[in-house]
């Protein structure tokens, strides 16, 4: 036989909610869900038990009491000098109603547009009292990052309008290029890319490839030759010109 | 001799004052190609002379030394105002310009290609100053206020270098 249950009142759920929030949040700041078996535990959760069950109780007894009044309220409105008291009580309190009624009103409007101001100031006195620092070191960084998916954040990101709004101008303006390219390893970039394909079908077949061996060998012979020369006079040849000093920067002068 | 062509180059070398052994190499280069030259027309114009005259030309005689002298000088002379390198400097990546750097005119060149033979007539010790000297400068280089520097693109060829070495792994690879 199917069990006729009626839907408990709002004001019974809002209640129940706000006792359950109040029992989790506790018991997470307490230890979480799975503690250990101690006497302390196992005295409070007997109490919380019978806290809840005491709840329930009052809250049903509460419930009925309403229902009753309720019920005898409804009655006594067939009553003929009742309900004219009532109707008297009514128009008695209708100003203060109507009242009532406009303030509430307004008080929503105003809450509602000074909430943001409100919100604001409230989180930096929040922000004042709570040591940040602290909160951090107590925060668990990897296991909060773990639950971010950063996949899906980047997808919903619309990269053309971020793009749109960086200056490339000034960025490019900012960025010291030489020493960006100083960084590249040439020899690998030519080596591992398509680069040095372009460069070798630009310039040249086996001429030059001859000419080119023939020149590094004679720059070699000469870097050797320059080597002993500084052996032997090394105080006069250290601080030497590297080139005319129309051609390349001269840090010291000198003659012959 | 170890010879190897330093990892530090610099990423060109053009402008820097070249060394003896390039130098050395491209003056005998030039001699031996204007030599080679004078003698090919000395053939020819000897040839010319027994067949269109009654006379014949002698080209062992002492005289031939002063045409010799002669186009030798026009040789490196010319080249030298031409664009500042001879066919043995162009091989060897080398550029004669003026002591500060600026372009070499024809009376340096002049006075350059006269003075070139002194150091060798005194014992080559003209040559000292190009392993010694601060200036790396020759004899000739001093009196004509000449310098010889580098004229090729060092790192272009060392990226050319690394174009045409096979790529570690490559070959297994295919």
């Amino acid at each position: 036989m199917a069990r006729i249950v009626s839907a408990r009142p709002r004001w019974r759920q809002t209640v129940e909610q706000s006792t359950t929030i109040v029992i989790g949040l506790s018991a997470e700041i307490l230890g979480g869900e799975q503690r250990k078996e101690t006497t302390l535990g196992t005295i409070g959760d007997a109490a919380l038990g019978a806290a809840v069950e005491g709840q329930r109780v009052a809250l049903d007894a509460t419930e009925r009491l309403i229902d009753t009044g309720a019920a005898i309220a409804r009655a006594s409105m067939r009553i003929a000098p009742i309900r004219s008291v009532v109707r008297g009580a009514r128009r008695a309190v209708e100003p203060a109603r109507v009242h009532g009624e406009h303030v509430r009103v307004v008080a929503v409007r105003e809450t509602q547009s000074a909430l943001p101001d409100y919100t604001g100031k409230t989180m930096n006195v929040a922000l004042d009292l709570i040591q940040l620092d602290e909160v951090m070191e107590r925060v668990d960084i990897e296991k909060l990052l773990e639950r971010v998916d950063i996949q899906a954040i980047i997808d919903k990101v619309d990269m053309d309008a971020v793009l749109a709004r960086v200056d490339l101008q000034a960025l490019m303006e900012k960025i010291d290029l030489n020493e960006v390219v100083s960084r590249v390893d040439l020899d690998a970039l030519v080596t591992q890319t398509d680069i040095g394909k372009i460069i070798a079908q630009s310039t040249g077949g086996m001429a030059s490839e001859a000419v080119d061996l023939v020149r590094r060998q004679g720059v070699g012979i000469d870097q050797f030759v320059e080597r002993w020369a500084v052996r032997i006079r090394r105080r006069r040849l250290r601080q030497r010109p590297a080139g005319p000093p129309l051609l390349v920067a001269v840090e010291k002068d000198g003659d012959a | 001799m170890n010879v190897k062509v330093d990892e530090q180059l610099q990423p060109s070398l053009i402008g820097h004052y070249a060394g003896a052994a390039t130098r050395l190499a491209a003056i005998v280069i030039d001699v031996v190609l204007a030599i080679v030259a004078f003698d090919l027309v000395l053939i020819g114009l000897s040839w010319l002379v027994e067949v269109f005259t009654p006379w014949t030309l002698n080209r062992g005689s002492a005289w031939v030394a002063i045409p010799l002298v002669g186009w030798l000088f026009i040789y490196f002379w010319y080249c030298y105002t031409l664009s500042g390198k001879t066919p043995g400097m162009s091989l060897l990546g080398l550029r004669v310009v003026r002591g500060d750097g600026s372009d070499l005119h024809g009376w340096h060149a002049a006075i350059r290609v006269i003075t070139l033979p002194l150091g060798l007539l005194a014992m080559g010790l003209g040559y000292i100053g190009i392993v010694f000297g601060k200036r790396r400068r020759a004899w000739q280089d001093m009196i004509a206020d000449t310098a010889v520097v580098y004229d090729f693109d060092a790192r272009a060829a060392r990226l050319r270098f690394l174009v045409r070495k096979p790529i570690k792994g490559a070959a297994e690879a295919k």
